[in-house]
């Protein structure tokens, strides 16, 4: 079963990447449709980052992976690299969360 | 953090500097900028392909959920995948895996109007390789050289040293299975996305994409899986767009 469901979403996800760069070939976008596509994608992944976020914070983990994510927006906003977005940000989940189980102890 | 990655960091961060250092240089070719790009967004994303790793191995076939690495190219879709197949079947796995993935298509949209005179054996070739971390290099290439032959270099690199990348990352996650569940690596997922959308957190106009992206994100997350994504694709472009006219009114008054 998980051939199959691999496949599917291979072959489905694929579809949607090869699709628009052909059916757009001899299409001229708008300025305002281009503009909505660029938007798009930035929300798009907007909406991962929430998704991800949400699906982490359960349990005794909320409280870390907001702090997290919150120190993650501080630094991607003042334009710190994804490196320095993982190190600083993981420091902050691994350091609240001991401080969490020592508290709950 | 475990050494490996503390080590894959480091080397990413000096393969940072050293693109930094040389960018302006006339012979280096684009293939190797668009391979010396992926570096640090490779060392960041190898925690999350462990994860994925971890979630392949618990399956009866591991070669099949590994096969995922290349075939579906995108992290969040393929553990969304595999969990909702362990929860509720392959029907809504299938579904589940393809609505997450359906964001492909404004990605590919974008890159259509970059690649207007690509030949299409590189729109094939190219295809497979578009995800978020490829999507946004190209993006931000492409704003810096017009040239196509370039672009498909650069393209291609990034998209290759990405994915062979993710699936060796994958294999080694999947090749260590349920000891990887005690270091609770998920949180590099949304870090690791918070890193390619930094620079529209800094735009003005593109700020408003992000806040109504995630709230629409957040008051949809108790959907079924993939659909609040869209949801908030359509509320971040609308909002975008209207930032677009606001700041663009503001910029023709005296």
């Amino acid at each position: 079963m998980t051939w199959i469901v691999i496949l599917a979403v291979g072959a489905g996800s694929f579809v949607f990447r090869l699709g628009p760069l052909l059916v757009l070939e001899r299409m001229t976008l708008s300025d305002r449709g281009d503009r909505v596509i660029r938007h798009a994608g930035t929300a798009a992944i907007t909406a991962l980052i929430v998704v991800t976020t949400k699906h982490n914070a359960t349990g005794g983990s909320v409280l870390p992976t907001v702090l997290a994510v919150a120190v993650g927006v501080v630094l991607a906003a003042r334009g710190g690299s994804m490196v320095r977005l993982l190190v600083f940000g993981g420091a902050t989940y691994a350091g609240s969360a001991i401080v969490m189980e020592l508290l709950t102890r | 953090m475990n050494p490996p990655v503390a080590v894959a960091i480091a080397v990413a961060e000096s393969a940072t500097a050293t693109s930094t250092a040389t960018a302006v240089g006339p012979t280096r070719s684009a293939a190797r900028d668009g391979a010396l790009a992926m570096m640090p967004l490779l060392a960041a994303y190898i925690p999350f392909a462990l994860v994925i790793g971890s979630a392949v191995a618990a399956h009866g076939s591991p070669l099949a959920g590994w096969t995922g690495s290349w075939l579906i190219y995108g992290g969040s879709a393929h553990l969304a995948a595999l969990r909702t197949l362990d929860n509720a079947g392959a029907v809504a796995a299938i579904l589940t895996g393809l609505l997450i993935n359906a964001r492909l298509v404004v990605y590919s949209a974008s890159l259509a109007r970059r690649w207007g005179t690509q030949p299409r054996w590189f729109r094939v070739v190219a295809a497979g390789l578009i995800i978020d971390p490829t999507w946004a290099a190209a993006e931000r290439h492409a704003d810096q050289c017009s040239d196509p032959r370039q672009q498909r270099q650069f393209f291609i690199a990034a998209g290759l040293t990405l994915g062979a990348g993710w699936s060796a990352a994958i294999a080694v996650g999947a090749l260590m299975g349920a000891r990887l569940d005690g270091l609770d690596l998920e949180i590099v997922i949304p870090l690791c996305l918070l890193g390619l959308v930094g620079p529209s957190l800094r735009a003005a106009g593109a700020r408003s994409v992000v806040v109504v992206a995630a709230v629409a994100a957040l008051v949809t997350t108790s959907w079924p899986a993939g659909t609040g994504i869209l949801v908030a694709v359509v509320a971040g472009g609308t909002a975008g767009l209207a930032g677009d006219r606001v700041s663009g009114k503001a910029r023709s008054r005296p």
